[in-house]
């Protein structure tokens, strides 16, 4: 580096403040970086009266975090005992060992009888991914509302 | 010139402060934008509070050392959170050129140095 080079950590709030925020991001056609919802397509559906699957669809070139993912519910309860596959082994030389989903990855989350009893739940799901063009997200909170089928009476 | 919204627990942001330190006649401001992991914001307010905060980043971002300041200092560290929030940004690193337009990603440093000079011309 030369002298007038230099690492800086400031404030430079007014300056960037100055800039337009709609500035575009200056990624071609061929790789522009998608809004996460669509990096990262969420769905989800009941297994049974008491189970929800959810559902990723990761666009190509884009990958998630195993231990990036939580649950709760709408009220911010959070749920526990979820069923996670295990990912793709990623060894990183500061982040230690990591384990991520390309393409899709499917998620069992238990639901509580009281939860359940009320016949649908909002289920409050935090991820996080990035794309190999070299950026990652903030973590994602996105909202699925699931219909739970009656227990059935025995 | 070049601003970041930097993150140490971003391993392409480790990766595009390392391109940049490549880079001559370059000034970089660093923006700890502390919202990739939860224990992202202890670390940027120590990093802030340590008295060398460019050494106390460099060790944490290459190193992996953590700062050992305290973390009660006077900072600007939630307000660099809402800041970032504030302009669009969802992802790290998210840069920012002299002209104001944004861009995000570890891009190669080749198409970096092009956008680069072409923000800011030579002023000589």
């Amino acid at each position: 580096m030369s002298l007038r080079s230099g690492v800086l950590l400031v404030l430079v709030a007014a300056m960037l403040t100055a800039a337009p925020a709609s500035a575009q991001l200056l990624f071609g056609p061929k790789n522009e970086l998608l809004d996460p919802g669509k990096a990262f397509r969420i769905s989800a559906r009941a297994l049974d009266e008491r189970n929800v699957e959810v559902e990723f669809r990761i666009a190509d070139g884009y990958y998630m975090y195993r231990d990036r993912f939580s649950f709760a519910t709408e009220s911010g309860k959070p749920l526990a005992d979820v069923e996670i596959p295990r990912g793709t082994p990623k060894e990183d030389q500061f982040f230690g060992k990591t384990e991520t989903f390309r393409r899709l990855v499917r998620i069992r989350v238990p639901i509580s009888a009281e939860d359940a009893a009320k016949g649908s739940v909002n289920l409050k799901v935090t991820s996080q991914g990035c794309a190999d063009i070299g950026v990652c997200y903030t973590p994602l909170e996105q909202t699925v509302r699931v219909a739970l089928p009656r227990r059935k009476p025995s | 010139m070049n601003a970041i919204l930097s993150n140490p627990n971003c391993p392409y942001c480790k990766r595009f402060e390392e391109d940049l330190a490549k880079l001559d006649d370059i000034t970089v401001y660093i923006l700890p934008w502390a919202v990739v992991k939860p224990e992202s914001v202890r670390q940027a307010k120590a990093v802030w509070c340590s008295k060398d905060r460019v050494k106390a980043w460099n060790d944490l971002m290459f190193r992996r050392i953590e700062p050992q300041a305290p973390t009660d200092c006077d900072n600007p560290i939630e307000k660099i959170i809402e800041f970032g929030r504030n302009l669009g940004a969802n992802s790290t690193p998210t840069w920012f050129v002299e002209t104001g337009e944004r861009y995000s990603g570890a891009m190669p440093l080749e198409e970096v140095r092009k956008l680069l000079d072409g923000a800011s011309p030579p002023k000589r």
